[in-house]
């Protein structure tokens, strides 16, 4: 390898340190639907990035190929310096995950449940005990603890799979939908969650329809329409993408950006 | 009915087999009854009509109390939202499930009456009137039990309890049908049928249009038209009856039963289990005991692993009658031991499903285990100690009562011994086909659904195909300790035993060794398929 190879390959690696993810070229279908097409994004290491797109715009999908839950068809991705591909394991130890659909050990109690989880990530018996212990008091779950899962409710079920991805100290975390279907109590204590994280350096990619919290909490936001990313940056940079006006909202960017009618009028009926 | 079969080919197919097998048998059952009440003297072709309704009556009303399978239509609450009463939502039931398969089968028995008690237009006019109630008033039932039944079932309780329950109720059905089968030799059936007994049963709906179609055959049309009138009282009385109970379960009321959610089942509060305590298990690691300690807890708690206990208590039931019967034939002394081995195979058929879709039931917690950065080997490793040792417990008491009933206690050792060797064959075996051929197993009703089975049966045919290797790879342990024991020399045994050991564990190594790296290869698809219900 020459020098100027070298040189490459170390400024490469330093730019793969300083992102958290790198998605390039990433490409998914389902027969003959395209669900993503061609999506290269980088998320920094320590931000709160956003990911926003209307219903079946291909978020979910994105999120499950990051975490090693989907095989893409095309593309890379490497998250924490690690490809997803040729290295799942070592992605998975430094990452945790909300998906939108909490499919959880139902048969198990909150914190059996916990228990389970902080075992299978390497933490010794005493260490998941305690962390399980402090995670059930921060969500709320204390008196909920030894009850099956398959009785909580929405909230307390994200809540559970929240802490479970918490236990091993992720160094990214995905939640996808997080507030979907919760009380706002819920939210309130998510949201604390990952102010915290943040503050620790975690870096957090979330999905979310709830613009008001991805506008006050992310610091860049990506936004993709039918597969396909349409936009990415901060609010600033975003608003000149979309040329609205220097104080629009994210909701306005957003519905400009994948150019969304609203028209109750036409339903003369209505 | 059609745009079911129109958007899933296999169900059409399946309905299709259904009906070219079963249509012609049971227009040969309409037949032989159309010929039966044509032929045989009075009074005995009205009791015979009594005993076909009656049977038809039974059979659909109990049927799916027993073979209940829960699908999208009985979940009537989806309807709620409309502007219906729960009247017009039962009415619309009934006459939905004229057009089901069943009842179309259920026709030529149906005709067979008119064929037979049908003398003229006056006659046939009565018989279609007291059939019409009579079929009205068994699909009210019916439909009202379907639809009760699922409204209880939103408890999970209940659908929890029905696991255990609907299983006892066929395991005494079968005892019942044994002892009756086995003094039906010794009862004087005339004396039945001339009893009080018999006739007052033949005061419900099916013995009233019984009644009715007789009275009307032998010209007695006061009779028949006051049966009648007593059979369309019945059939408005219990339609409107069910109507109400039916209210009171989807208001929240069951009748004697809480209908409403029931409370929080808490389950003893965590505390070191067995397997973190147990030195026996304590050089495992860590990632091996959870994955063991959860499957366990699972196999307690999660309704698909009762369904199936229960499925191997009824075949040890079943297993166990047969054997109490055939020891008193004077040759079960000398056959007894051949027998005892040959039951085995019963129940390791029904111990291989468990083994081979180990991740069939992790449903959408697949996706979550996959995520876990532990190596696969730890959880292959946990999941197939758990069953094994679940699998141990159940052999053990299988092997002790079926030695016993077949008078071979002395073999109860190396019956036990070829069992475990066995299950041990068969778990390195279902670790690769959990990963190539993963199926999601899901409860509808207290039923367990193959998910699989909507994909068509080439899923059917591959398991069929698993079974058949699963049973050659076991010829040789089975050789290894058969030959011996039974012809060449017991005393071999002491090297065939640790050669049997040496090859199910040689191959159980193998199995692990090829199903860590196929596994990591292949989760992804495995979340695919078992992380979606269809």
């Amino acid at each position: 390898m020459d020098v100027e190879e070298s040189r490459n390959g170390s400024e490469a690696r330093t730019e793969a340190i300083n992102y958290s993810i790198v998605a390039t070229g990433l490409s998914k279908r389902f027969g003959a639907q395209t669900a993503v097409e061609n999506l290269s994004l980088q998320v920094r290491e320590g931000e709160f990035f956003g990911f926003l797109g209307p219903n079946g715009a291909g978020k979910s999908t994105t999120i499950k190929m990051m975490c090693g839950l989907l095989r893409p068809d095309a593309g890379t991705i490497r998250v924490a310096g690690y490809d997803v591909a040729a290295h799942p394991l070592e992605v998975k130890r430094q990452i945790g995950v909300l998906p939108e659909e909490t499919n959880l050990y139902e048969r198990l109690t909150g914190e059996e449940f916990l228990l389970f989880s902080g075992r299978m990530y390497g933490l010794s018996l005493d260490e998941a005990r305690a962390r399980a212990a402090d995670l059930l008091e921060l969500m709320e779950l204390v008196e909920s603890k030894d009850k099956l899962i398959v009785d909580y409710s929405m909230g307390m079920k994200k809540k559970v799979a929240l802490a479970s991805a918490l236990l091993h100290r992720p160094k990214v975390m995905f939640l996808d939908e997080p507030f979907n279907g919760i009380d706002p109590i819920s939210v309130r204590a998510i949201r604390n969650v990952m102010r915290h994280l943040t503050e620790r350096g975690t870096t957090i990619f979330i999905s979310s329809h709830v613009m008001e919290v991805i506008e006050r909490l992310c610091s860049r936001v990506a936004i993709i329409h039918q597969g396909r990313l349409v936009g990415e940056g901060t609010l600033a940079e975003l608003r000149t993408m979309a040329q609205t006006a220097s104080d629009s909202s994210l909701e306005d960017i957003f519905l400009k950006m994948v150019d969304a009618r609203v028209d109750a009028d036409a339903l003369s009926w209505l | 009915m059609l745009r079911g079969y129109r958007r899933n080919a296999s169900a059409a197919i399946g309905a299709l087999f259904l009906f070219l097998l079963v249509f012609p048998l049971a227009i040969a059952l309409g037949f032989i009854f159309a010929n039966s009440f044509l032929e045989i003297a009075p009074p005995y072709n009205g009791h015979l009509l009594r005993s076909v309704l009656l049977g038809i009556y039974f059979l659909w009303v109990m049927g799916p109390i027993l073979g209940y399978a829960f699908n999208d239509a009985y979940d009537i609450t989806k309807l709620f939202v409309y502007p219906l009463s729960l009247r017009q939502i039962f009415a619309g039931a009934i006459l939905g499930s004229l057009l089901d398969l069943p009842v179309l089968f259920l026709l030529p028995s149906l005709i067979a009456v008119f064929v037979g008690f049908t003398t003229g237009g006056a006659t046939f006019l009565l018989h279609l009137i007291a059939i019409s109630l009579y079929l009205l008033h068994t699909l009210s039932l019916s439909q009202a039990f379907l639809l009760a039944s699922a409204g209880i079932l939103r408890s999970r309780r209940f659908r929890d309890l029905a696991t255990v329950l609907i299983p006892v109720i066929w395991i005494a059905w079968y005892f019942f049908t044994q002892a009756l089968s086995g003094r039906t030799g010794s009862i004087d059936w005339r004396i039945f049928l001339e009893s009080r007994a018999w006739d007052i049963l033949n005061y419900l709906p099916p013995g009233l249009t019984a009644r009715a179609v007789y009275a009307a055959w032998q010209g007695e049309w006061g009779a028949a038209i006051g049966y009648l009138m007593a059979l369309a009282a019945f059939t408005l009385a219990t339609v409107y009856l069910v109507a109400w109970a039916l209210q009171k379960v989807y208001a929240g009321d069951v009748l004697r039963q809480p209908a409403r959610a029931a409370a929080p089942v808490s389950a003893a509060p965590s505390a070191p289990s067995d397997i973190d305590t147990s030195p026996l298990f304590r050089r495992l690691s860590s990632v091996v005991r959870a994955v063991m300690d959860k499957e366990i807890k699972y196999f307690f708690r999660d309704p698909y692993f009762r369904i199936m206990l229960m499925n191997l208590v009824y075949i040890l039931c079943v297993t166990g009658f047969a054997l109490l019967r055939m020891g008193k034939d004077p040759i079960s002394p000398y056959i007894g031991p051949v027998v005892a081995w040959a039951a085995t195979g019963i129940v390791l058929l029904t111990e291989m499903q468990l083994v081979c879709n180990i991740f069939g039931t992790e449903g959408g917690a697949a996706a979550l285990l996959f995520l876990f950065p532990c190596s696969r080997r730890e959880i292959l490793l946990g999941k197939n100690l758990a069953i094994f040792f679940a699998l141990s417990v159940i052999n053990l008491v299988y092997v002790l009562v079926t030695s016993a009933l077949c008078h071979a206690l002395p073999w109860y050792g190396l019956l036990f011994f070829w069992m475990e060797m066995a299950i041990l064959v068969c778990i390195s075996l279902g670790n690769i086909a959990s990963i190539y051929f993963p199926y999601r197993m899901v409860m509808r009703g207290w039923r367990i659904r193959q998910q699989s089975a909507t994909r068509g049966c080439g899923y059917s045919l591959i398991y069929l195909a698993i079974m058949a290797v699963g049973f050659l790879l076991m010829i040789p342990v089975l050789a290894a300790l058969v030959l011996p024991a039974f012809w060449i020399d017991p005393n071999w045994l002491l090297l065939t035993i640790p050669l049997s050991i040496a090859y199910a564990g040689g191959l159980y190594l193998l199995s692990l060794a090829r199903a860590e790296p196929l596994l990591m290869e292949r989760e992804v698809d495995i979340i695919a398929k078992v992380g979606q219900e269809d």
